[in-house]
């Protein structure tokens, strides 16, 4: 798949932008401060509605405007044209055409109600300078990369989570309500069992595909690991969730020879059944053995939402031994492994985005980023086009690389 | 600066604060009743008032009724094992246009949702437990409630009680739309009808 042009309107520092683009690689140099990530972060949001660099919407307006709109113009590899708009409206925008404020998503000119319909259409893997928050910072960021990684591959794993979501709001909110209203004791164990009869069934499919794609990008990512390190040193990955059910999913696939089953075909409808009642009685246990402390503290103190990834490197946990070097590699090799998987399960090729990341690696692991990247379309951005040419050399289809010169939110294509 | 004496200002809130009626419709529902006929506009009235005073809640189903029990509990005819459960009296009005089915209906006035304030014992589940226990021959329970996190939540919770009583508990199959093309199904409809799939031949448990 590939972009033949991008549209913004009053996005960051655009007011309105309309460019065409080449099929393969892009290249948008330029000052710091121009919008050379404020272009490509648009070409993300598109595609897949969140910004990697903030999470909330109205700090993607241009200042002093009240809505934003970015649309794509692709073309399948099948030689289908797709287009598909992002826009997003405040309580102030003059609501001309949609009677609501909110996101609206739109392909090919109709409105997508379901955010799981539009997000897996256009495939994009971006490559920026926050990639190194998911190896050092807080679990919000690895739960995010392996859901965003899943959804894209997987529509029903995105409906599970906005399920799983919306009925933990629910059991939020009783949680909350229970200090005020004088309930029976006996009356709260009842409301709280509704939810989390629904939670813990959630939570067995939901867990299933996260231990899944955990492992998949441990043996994807510590393959990529070894081949930049030069397999000096040995990247491996656990899923850690709900204490005991890791466990017991593993127990219960190595005494019923279920592993490769598993990873690779999926299990059969009666063992697929078997294992998610395990994996829910296990929760709803948990969860019941929790409940007079969520009931004091008024929160939801154990569940897949405080789930993570630990990323370790020769066994100990990255987050606290590795240095900058250490984490910028293992950052980079999630993100080839993100790209490896995303290629084994969806037919259409990504589109990839390289944001500033030339300036922080080394020549070796330049390289090895360069040499994952085939007949795809890239967008490139940098601040000196003579600083990567080496690169651009490595890359297929540099011969038909388009340089575009990006200055204060103008961008104009140079020879 | 009212546009409108303050009755006719009221008769447009009290009348947009009904489902489906925004400002605009409100003012023309309020400008049409005013230029109504007396004898019209006081049938209007003593419709909602008699609606209001003669319907009660069936002591059984729990639906809308005039007289107690209704129709559909004390019909002889009906099969007083199966019970289907249902969110709204609209739902049992919808399954009833249909003709099939021949069983009792339990309405829940809505489902249990505390981000709306909703308790469990605003929905009318502790009725439907009860009645369970007061009427041994019901053996089957057809969840009917709406394809959303909380309809499903509903639907789990009731198997969940009901499965150490031996009462079958039965979920209506989500899929594929009848007379629909695949082509325009979404993802999930067509994951759900895969999932609740048929068999056609074979062992059919």
């Amino acid at each position: 798949m590939f972009i033949r042009s991008i549209h913004l309107e009053n996005f960051r520092n655009y007011g309105r932008l309309d460019l065409d683009v080449g099929p393969s690689v892009n290249i948008f140099y330029g000052n710091n401060a121009q919008g050379k990530t404020n272009l490509v972060e648009g070409i993300y949001v598109a595609s897949s509605i969140t910004s990697h660099r903030t999470s909330k919407d109205s700090d993607l307006i241009k200042f002093g405007e009240n809505e934003y709109k970015v649309s794509l113009d692709l073309s399948d590899d099948d030689g289908s044209n797709v287009q598909m708009s992002s826009c997003y409206y405040t309580e102030k925008s003059s609501l001309s055409k949609y009677s609501r404020a909110g996101r609206i998503l739109i392909r090919d000119n109709a409105p997508v109600d379901k955010v799981s319909e539009y997000i897996g259409v256009c495939n994009i893997v971006i490559f920026a300078p926050e990639d190194l928050n998911i190896v050092k910072n807080a679990p919000a960021y690895r739960r995010k990369f392996l859901n965003t990684l899943i959804s894209k591959i997987s529509p029903s794993y995105f409906n599970l989570l906005s399920n799983y979501s919306k009925l933990l709001a629910q059991k939020n909110a009783l949680l909350k309500s229970i200090k005020s209203s004088q309930n029976m004791p006996e009356m709260i164990d009842q409301q709280l069992d509704f939810w989390d009869f629904s939670l813990a069934e959630l939570s067995a499919e939901i867990i299933l595909k996260r231990f899944k794609f955990a492992k998949l990008i441990s043996d994807t990512a510590s393959k990529h690991h070894g081949s930049i390190s030069g397999g000096k040193e040995n990247l491996s990955i656990e899923y850690s969730t709900v204490y005991g059910a890791v466990g017991a999913l593993e127990a219960f696939l190595n005494e019923n020879c279920k592993y490769d089953e598993f990873m690779h075909k999926g299990l059969s409808e009666s063992d697929y059944g078997r294992i998610k009642g395990i994996l829910s009685d296990l929760v709803l246990s948990k969860l019941k053995s929790v409940r007079s402390y969520d009931i004091d503290k008024h929160i939801s103190s154990i569940g897949i939402h405080r789930d993570d990834i630990i990323i370790k490197l020769d066994g100990l946990a990255m987050k606290n031994f590795s240095s900058q070097g250490q984490q910028r590699t293992a950052a980079l090799a999630l993100k080839l492994s993100e790209l490896e998987i995303i290629k084994m399960f969806v037919s259409s090729t990504p589109i990839l985005i390289l944001d500033d990341v030339f300036s922080e690696l080394d020549k070796t692991r330049r390289m090895s980023l360069v040499s994952a990247m085939k007949n795809a379309q890239i967008f490139i951005t940098c601040t000196d086009r003579n600083m990567i040419g080496e690169e651009i050399d490595v890359m297929e289809g540099a011969d038909k690389a388009e340089f575009y010169c990006v200055d204060n939110g103008k961008i104009e294509k140079m020879a | 600066m009212a546009r409108y004496s303050p009755s006719i200002q009221n008769l447009i809130a009290q009348l947009s604060s009904l489902p489906g009626i925004g400002g605009k419709s409100a003012q023309r529902l309020a400008f049409h009743i005013l230029s109504m006929d007396d004898k019209d506009a006081e049938a209007l009235t003593s419709a909602i008032m008699s609606a209001r005073q003669s319907t009660k809640r069936c002591t059984c189903c729990q639906n809308f009724t005039d007289s107690d029990p209704c129709p559909i509990c004390s019909d002889p005819l009906r099969d007083k094992t199966t019970v289907l459960v249902v969110e709204s009296p609209r739902d049992v009005s919808t399954f009833e246009r249909a003709h099939e089915y021949k069983g009792l209906y339990h309405v829940l006035h809505g489902v249990f949702n505390p981000m709306k304030s909703m308790s469990i014992s605003d929905t009318t589940i502790p009725d439907l437990i009860k009645r369970l226990a007061d009427h041994p021959e019901i053996t089957e329970v057809i969840v009917a409630t709406n394809q959303t996190a909380e309809g499903n939540a509903t639907a789990l919770y009731l198997s969940r009680m009901l499965g150490p009583s031996g009462i079958k508990v039965s979920r209506l199959a989500s899929g594929l739309p009848m007379g629909s093309d695949i082509e325009y199904a979404d993802d999930l409809t067509l994951l759900s009808a895969l999932k609740g799939r048929v068999m056609l031949t074979g062992d059919k448990e």
